[in-house]
């Protein structure tokens, strides 16, 4: 039995919290929070994205706080420093920034 | 001749097309005439080849690229244009009487006042129609517009400032002054259908990564979402009958297509068990149906407006 949970593209969840054994595949999370896991499709809006990867889909207007940031489309969102990031920025530095 | 710079960032241009109406029937006269030279600027944050010019007579585009991405900053780097007042004023926000906003620049005459803000957001400044001192703005670290989010650490708990909130507060702790009209004096002369460019931009984010039925299922998550939906069939009555064209199409043609159209609003109303939500929902359209009428006889035009929470 695997422990892993794949939400697929077709799915909603708002205000959820999912943790390192999480894979997204589609699924679309408002104001969720992502401790962990593989981001490889879908959207985040308005969450915080503690840890894991972010590897495909849509970023908006949420905290970036940690984590890998792979490739996917960043709409706009937040730092760890609460500061704004606009359209087009590059997450990938976003996650190198000192905590 | 001091110049003001009326600035909007826009991504649907038959939204802008009724903006833009507004603004050039109302405002510029009516800052023309106390002395102002005015000019006025769209942003546009997506679309672009889709703002025809001869449908925008006197106006200034420009478009994303380096430096102004999108919406966001956009508000910052147009403040470093050649003006000496600054005018935001959002795309769903219309200022139904030039006279009355034009008469509060009169209070530029105190050095100390830095802005007027015409439209409040819970009782506080906001850039939804905000008049600017230009230099005072400047005089601030960038960005000054952007929001931010304040401890983020306490999310979703922490402080998210609005674009301009941080601006007025800073102002404010160098002693400057925003004029904030009340709510009460705002609804007299202005109309506004907040959310209505939000909806369409999140109809197409959340259809193109997860799916249409996702986002049908979102609207009836959030109500706002079905007030924005509703203020976007109230605008596409308003632009039909101004314009004799359909409203906020969809790829495929459909009108409201791109918000909710009205059978799949309708749908959506169905959904909405809760008693107390469907008394504030029908209060809101109600307050948007005042103001759409309002906006429809300025025009000298009837409107037909579709019922859609007259059976529950």
């Amino acid at each position: 039995m695997s422990d892993v949970l794949v939400l697929r593209r077709g799915e909603i969840h708002v205000r959820k919290t999912f943790g390192p054994g999480t894979v997204n595949r589609g699924a679309a999370l408002f104001e969720c929070e992502w401790d962990g896991g593989r981001f490889e499709a879908g959207l985040f809006t308005g969450g915080m994205f503690r840890s894991g990867q972010f590897v495909g889909g849509i970023f908006l207007g949420g905290i970036f706080w940690g984590g890998m940031w792979v490739s996917g489309t960043w709409e706009g969102g937040f730092d760890r420093n609460g500061l704004y990031h606009s359209r087009g920025d590059s997450p990938a530095i976003l996650s190198q920034m000192p905590r | 001749m001091p110049r003001l710079l009326i600035a909007s960032p826009h991504r649907y241009p038959d939204l802008a097309r009724l903006w833009h109406r507004v603004v050039m029937h109302e405002l510029v006269p009516a800052f023309e005439r106390i002395g102002l030279d005015v000019e006025v600027n769209i942003f546009c944050d997506a679309n672009a080849d889709q703002f025809l010019p001869h449908w925008f007579p006197r106006v200034v585009f420009t478009r994303a690229g380096p430096g102004m991405r999108d919406f966001m900053e956009f508000y910052d780097a147009t403040l470093h244009d050649p003006c000496d007042f600054l005018f935001f004023l959002d795309a769903d926000t219309f200022v139904l009487d030039g006279e009355w906003a034009a008469s509060y620049f009169a209070g530029f005459v105190t050095p100390s006042v830095a802005a007027v803000s015409y439209v409040p957001r819970k009782g506080t400044p906001a850039i939804f129609a905000l008049l600017c001192r230009a230099a005072d703005y400047r005089s601030l670290p960038a960005p000054a517009f952007g929001c931010r989010y304040e401890f983020p650490e306490n999310w979703p708990h922490g402080v998210n400032l609005q674009p301009g909130e941080f601006a007025t507060r800073e102002l404010t702790n160098r002693g400057k002054t925003i004029i904030n009209l009340a709510a009460e004096e705002s609804s007299r002369y202005t109309a506004n259908f907040r959310g209505t460019t939000g909806l369409r931009t999140s109809r197409e984010h959340t259809t193109r990564a997860a799916g249409e039925q996702v986002f049908l299922q979102s609207v009836v998550e959030y109500p706002a979402y079905l007030i924005a939906a509703y203020d976007n069939v109230l605008l596409g009555c308003l632009y039909d009958s101004l314009f004799h064209e359909p409203f906020a199409l969809d790829a495929a043609g459909r009108p409201l297509g791109g918000s909710l159209t009205v059978d799949e609003l309708r749908q959506a109303l169905q959904e909405v068990r809760d008693a107390t939500e469907l008394a504030v929902l029908r209060q809101r359209f109600q307050q948007s149906e005042r103001n759409i009428l309002r906006m429809a006889a300025h025009e000298g035009v009837q409107l037909s407006i579709p019922s859609l929470l007259d059976h529950r």
